[in-house]
């Protein structure tokens, strides 16, 4: 039934009016309406029972149009608006083909009114009424409530790494982005797409990706071996670079935990002649400990 | 009890408290490393010192001429303590120091003869400080000097130190004073499963208050705790005989080494190597922070541990 589908949004948290200019902040003075919908259809003998919601409508403000919440709004257009007196008449066309005529007649503190629509040949009457329940509220509330929807839509959005709406894909990008082995390799891998292989293999062959899989073996070279067999070259090769690289970049703790030998001219520079006691620096020290086992094997 | 008290506070400055907890501390004792004699250990560093041996979890993975006799200098003091807590020492207990031990070498805290000093505070001064003044007092108190050089012996040949004979408590350089590295190792783990020793070879340092009132501060010989990870003690020696020694203890994952270096060129930069090799050979990957006991760089740190280079030696 599409049509009962498609209005049964309408009678939910209405405005009462459209929201007035939003300043996302500033509070505006409101009362609290109760607003009640009653939809009934030709021919349906079960009637639908009322759907009621409490809504906040700025004071004194004047009746614009009719009373419909932001969803419907969007989704409808109002027009040929007439207040005459305390009493209003409008047409309203909606998406999906569907239009009607509704009135309304209102107090200050309250409001009685019909909308009649069709769709498709089929009719619907939906009876409005509203009153003040006489507190005080923020007739902003509303609006900011959305936008916050809003927004923690558009963040979900683009919380997935490249934009991507699906889940496992967005997994897969961020996984091959850390070098994260486990859901490309072995026997519960769940990325397979080459081009997420391919920047798996990008990363894997940094230093900071390379000195987690040695760490991970206990500082042994096996899980560094399986990676790079993965991706299709070797611990030799890749290391090779890598350790040019720490040198380059003066890295001494991957120098210490992965090429000590290479770094004969920073041992020189940072622990020859030092006193153990005398290097505060973790990292130094740690090096140069390197260093030391290395000249203790000759 | 004044050392008592000094010595639970330092306890929790030197994080120990958390060693404790999760098992680290007193280790099992020295029959272990007894059963797996002889062997031909794989001497991988052999630049690492005269004699050396590295335990891994209660096994012997690298070693050279780990039972060749050498002066064992102040890691004697391991048996000093450990004789003096199973005579029965009381810790608060006061002990007059000797003019023979006042008289003692450094290091020493520099008694004046007839000063006291608890027995307690003298085991921390022996073992965090290695005090030799400390050590001949403490064992003058038990059973004068000779007595109780016979009791330590009686107690290394009960431990098993067959290649082992001492001459005094300080481990000054004396006529028959040797051991190897093997039995140091025994006697090593034979000293840890004393808390008593335990703890206090793990202090960065300690305030001792003689009985006239002096305070003094000592620093822990030991350079390795709070530089290197794991570190939990336990002792250092140096004498012109014997050169640096070293027997050092680690636990990081639940995996434990020991260390024992004997003439070493450079023991520290040599003991944090062999502690970060054998880690690695245990599967443990170095740790990037110290995360214990980092506060424990002891002022008026030893000397003599540069790279490749080399002042006198602490005790």
């Amino acid at each position: 039934m599409r049509v009962h589908r498609y209005l049964a949004v309408m009678p939910l948290a209405l405005c009462l009016a459209p929201a007035p200019a939003f300043c996302a902040d500033e509070k505006v003075p409101g009362d609290e309406w109760e607003a009640t919908v009653r939809m009934s259809m030709p021919g349906m003998a079960m009637q639908m029972p009322p759907q009621t919601a409490k809504v906040c409508r700025e004071k004194n403000r004047a009746w614009d149009g009719p009373p419909m919440d932001k969803q419907t709004e969007d989704r409808c257009k109002v027009s040929g608006w007439q207040v005459s007196g305390n009493h209003a008449t409008w047409k309203v066309t909606c998406e999906g083909g569907m239009s009607g005529t509704g009135d309304m007649t209102f107090t200050p503190d309250s409001y009685t009114g019909t909308m009649n629509v069709s769709m498709e040949g089929r009719a619907m009457k939906m009876d409005l009424s509203g009153k003040k329940t006489g507190k005080d509220c923020d007739a902003m509330e509303n609006a900011r409530a959305m936008q916050r929807a809003q927004k923690q839509a558009a963040d979900a959005q683009e919380y997935l790494p490249g934009g991507s709406k699906d889940p496992m894909i967005a997994a897969c990008n961020e996984a091959a982005a850390s070098g994260n082995r486990s859901m490309f390799m072995g026997p519960g891998a769940q990325c397979k797409k080459p081009e997420q292989k391919e920047a798996f293999c990008k990363a894997a062959v940094t230093r900071k990706a390379f000195d987690g899989y040695i760490k991970e073996a206990g500082g042994q070279q096996t899980v560094a071996k399986e990676v790079t067999a993965f991706c299709g070259t070797s611990i030799d090769f890749v290391l090779k670079n890598l350790c040019a690289d720490a040198l380059a970049h003066e890295d001494l703790t991957f120098l210490a935990n992965n090429c000590p030998d290479k770094g004969k001219e920073l041992a020189q520079k940072y622990c020859a002649g030092r006193k153990f006691s005398s290097i505060p620096e973790e990292t130094v020290r740690n090096f140069c400990i390197a260093y030391a086992e290395k000249l203790l094997k000759k | 009890m004044r050392g008592s008290t000094l010595l639970s506070f330092a306890l929790l400055q030197a994080g120990l408290g958390g060693a404790l907890a999760t098992g680290v501390g007193p280790v099992a004792g020295a029959g272990a490393a007894r059963t797996d004699a002889p062997q031909v250990l794989e001497d991988r560093y052999p630049r690492a010192a005269a004699s050396y041996l590295v335990q891994i979890d209660g096994r012997l993975v690298w070693g050279r001429e780990i039972d060749a006799r050498r002066p064992p200098a102040s890691l004697v003091k391991l048996l000093t303590a450990l004789v003096a807590l199973e005579d029965g020492l009381d810790p608060g207990r006061v002990v007059r120091v000797s003019e023979r031990a006042a008289r003692q070498t450094a290091a020493k805290l520099a008694f004046r003869p007839g000063e006291g000093m608890t027995a307690g505070q003298l085991l921390d001064a022996a073992l965090i400080a290695s005090a030799n003044d400390a050590a001949e007092a403490l064992g003058e108190d038990r059973a004068g000097p000779q007595a109780f050089v016979d009791r330590m012996n009686a107690r290394a040949r009960r431990l098993g130190l067959t290649r082992t004979h001492f001459s005094n408590p300080t481990g000054l350089d004396a006529r028959g004073q040797v051991s190897t590295a093997r039995d140091l190792l025994a006697l090593a783990q034979e000293a840890l499963v004393h808390p008593e020793i335990a703890a206090r070879v793990a202090l960065p340092g300690a305030t001792l208050t003689t009985s006239s009132g002096r305070r003094i501060h000592v620093a822990s010989t030991n350079t390795l705790l709070g530089r290197v990870p794991g570190v939990r003690g336990i002792k250092t020696g140096t004498t012109a005989r014997a050169g640096e020694c070293l027997i050092a203890i680690a636990e990081r994952d639940g995996h434990r080494v020991l260390v024992v270096l004997l003439g070493a060129k450079d023991r520290w930069w040599t003991g944090a190597a062999l502690v970060e090799a054998a880690f690695r050979e245990a599967g443990v990957a170095r740790v990037d922070s110290a995360g214990e006991g980092t506060a424990a760089a002891a002022p008026g740190a030893p000397s003599g541990d540069e790279l490749g280079g080399g002042a006198p030696p602490p005790p």
